[in-house]
């Protein structure tokens, strides 16, 4: 018997739904509906008597604009899947700005980093960090909401890393740069998949991380999974030719698959 | 007929000096031999109570040195529990002399002792300062990397303030009998195991610690000839004490000794001065009582009224009012360039009566919790 799932999530949930319209027979024991906004329009919703809701009207007309509903019960559904929503590997990029650890080879030792112009911290103090900054996110505050009113499957799924467009210098992910210049990607990657099971973990949420394949040198989303986005607002609106962030329905598939994993 | 006495000021005399006096403002108890300005560039270190200190001269933007600024990711509560703007370097609390020549001994000759970390439940502490990795590190590397960052960042502070302000706060500590060194807690208390053996009790004479601290005004002079030092005993008593004494007898001599040491010192070099205080908050001339019930916390608006005194001694406050009018603010430290480009400067504490003590780090106040 199919199990019905709810997809939640902001601009990355277009992936996901643009692979379900193309293959939905790929997945056979699962449907979906889907509840989302752009950007951080869900930031207003929360559990009022077992349903999922806001009192923002605006961001009522925003959700029922793309999904055709404004409100709906979680605990009605099998399973629940969230992505994006401010959980992703770019909460994390901005603690390693000038910092790093000895676990890092480009910190291995205090005369290092400072030749790298990184400030020593210690491994403990950036996962507190780390776990305050996916703590915080949208994605986990929902997380906390949602599994409050059902105990069914909550998936977190991963938001793509970006592409290699970010690697302009001195544009607003220079850290990203300057990661990728000291070779700390793969490092960073554990890092963030590592806090990422841990927290969802702790909030009773299961964390689906990117699939090896999509992910260059650890930082980056291969960019063959970026071409062909379509934002989510208009369903046929495509996006940008090849979007920095946001995936395609291959990416979108591979993650569906892996839902598919856990529930079989 | 006159007599060396008759000529003096009114502070010089017990009647008008203290009885007769505004017991708010205290006026004349302290005078400046130099000068602190707004630009001047400030370092505190020391006992719980010179994170007072340090609250009082940020409230009044004064730059406060910051050798190992807050990231701007944390919170205040993490950052107090890793030890950051607490002090001018993640040091933790120093409150023996002999820990801060000790350290700029280690400074002078970037030395970092590998027997000087505790081992814990596979995490490494820095026994030095425990307290700045609360849940330790994951390893000996890592712990003592970070020394060496936390060295050198010492190394830039002490080179660049014009003054360095340090608050005395024990006479007893605990010797790590292999290296010699002194610890700024007792082992056992936040890692470490007590094992006679490898530490010893130890109670500092006002001669060891008149050694120190020429010592140690000698090294500043070394890294930087126009440092000078303000003293500054702390008024809040000990916690416990492991000399044999009772409690109260033991921190008499801690204190008045202390207290004795920075005056002589004081007394004896032109470039170091001695704030009191240690006197404006223990003297039995105060209107209103100094502490709070547990008789160590020292309440905030007499702190308040402390470091007024203290700023505008220094004619620092910008804004002449009451005494106790200082507000207790966390530092707006000055990070040095290029050591990091962030800091957070948005954050506000309030003094709470019942809880006065609770945005101090003070690994002391722990001996209590181990009191059977």
């Amino acid at each position: 018997m199919s199990k019905k799932g709810l997809l939640i999530g902001n601009s990355h949930l277009a992936a996901y739904a643009r692979a379900l319209e193309v293959g939905a027979q790929l997945w056979p024991d699962q449907s979906y509906d889907r509840f989302g906004a752009y950007g951080d329009w869900l930031d207003s919703f929360g559990i009022e008597d077992g349903w999922l809701c806001s009192q923002d009207d605006k961001a009522n007309q925003m959700v029922a604009s793309l999904t055709g509903v404004s409100k709906l019960r979680p605990d009605e559904y099998d399973f629940i899947v969230l992505t994006g929503l401010r959980f992703s590997i770019f909460a994390l990029i901005r603690l390693f700005k000038q910092k790093g650890c000895v676990a890092m080879a480009s910190a291995r030792d205090y005369e290092t980093a400072r030749a790298n112009g990184l400030t020593l911290v210690s491994e403990m103090l950036l996962q507190h960090l780390a776990q305050e900054q996916l703590n915080t996110s949208l994605a986990m505050r929902l997380v906390r909401d949602i599994r409050a009113v059902t105990d069914v499957p909550v998936f977190l799924a991963s938001q793509p890393r970006p592409t290699r467009q970010v690697l302009i210098k001195g544009t607003k992910f220079g850290t990203f740069y300057e990661i990728s210049r000291l070779k700390e990607g793969d490092f960073i990657s554990a890092f963030y998949q590592k806090m990422a099971h841990k927290v969802c973990a702790e909030a009773g949420a299961i964390y689906l991380p990117q699939p090896p394949k999509t992910i260059e040198d650890g930082l980056f989303t291969e960019e063959s999974y970026m071409i062909g986005t379509v934002r989510p607002y208009h369903k046929i609106r495509p996006g940008k030719k090849m979007d920095y962030r946001h995936a395609n329905a291959e990416f979108g598939a591979l993650m569906l698959d892996q839902i598919a994993a856990h529930l079989s | 007929m006159t007599h060396p006495y008759s000529d003096l000021p009114p502070q010089a005399f017990w009647k008008t000096g203290v009885v007769q006096t505004d017991k708010a403002r205290w006026p004349d108890v302290f005078t400046p031999k130099f000068q602190i300005t707004p630009h001047s560039a400030i370092a505190t270190a020391g006992s719980c109570f010179a994170q007072r200190i340090r609250q009082a001269l940020a409230g009044e933007n004064i730059p406060i040195l910051d050798a190992e600024p807050t990231p701007p990711e944390f919170n205040e509560t993490l950052a107090k529990e890793f030890g950051y703007g607490l002090h001018s370097a993640r040091y933790g609390n120093i409150y023996t002399p002999r820990q801060l020549l000790e350290l700029l001994k280690d400074v002078a000759d970037n030395r970092v002792d590998e027997a000087l970390f505790w081992q814990k439940d596979q995490r490494f502490f820095d026994a030095l300062r425990p307290n700045v990795e609360p849940e330790g590190c994951v390893s000996l590397k890592e712990a003592v990397e970070l020394r060496y960052q936390h060295l050198a960042r010492v190394k830039a502070l002490v080179e660049t303030a014009d003054v360095f302000v340090f608050t005395l706060g024990l006479t007893e500590a605990w010797i790590h009998l292999p290296t010699g060194r002194t610890l700024p807690v007792a082992p056992g208390v936040i890692a470490g195991e007590y094992d006679p053996e490898l530490y010893k009790f130890t109670n500092f004479t006002h001669a060891q610690m008149f050694r120190d601290l020429k010592a140690i005004r000698r090294l500043f002079k070394r890294f930087n000839r126009g440092l000078k030092l303000v003293l500054t005993t702390s008024p809040v008593p000990i916690t416990a004490t492991a000399s044999g004494q009772h409690v109260l007898v033991a921190s008499t001599y801690t204190k008045s000794t202390l207290r004795s040491v920075a005056g002589e010192i004081a007394m004896k070099f032109h470039n170091v001065d001695y704030f009191p205080g240690y006197e404006l908050v223990t003297t039995w001339g105060r209107d209103d009582a100094a502490y709070a019930p547990n008789l160590r916390t020292i309440r905030p608006e007499v702190v308040a009224e402390v470091m007024a005194i203290f700023l505008d001694a220094y004619g620092l406050r910008q804004k002449e009012g009451t005494a106790g009018a200082v507000a207790l603010k966390t530092p707006q430290a000055r990070p040095f360039e290029g050591l990091d480009e962030d800091r957070d400067e948005d954050r506000d504490e309030d003094s709470d009566d019942n809880d006065a003590d609770d945005d101090l780090v003070c690994e002391e106040i722990l001996l209590e919790a181990f009191q059977k």
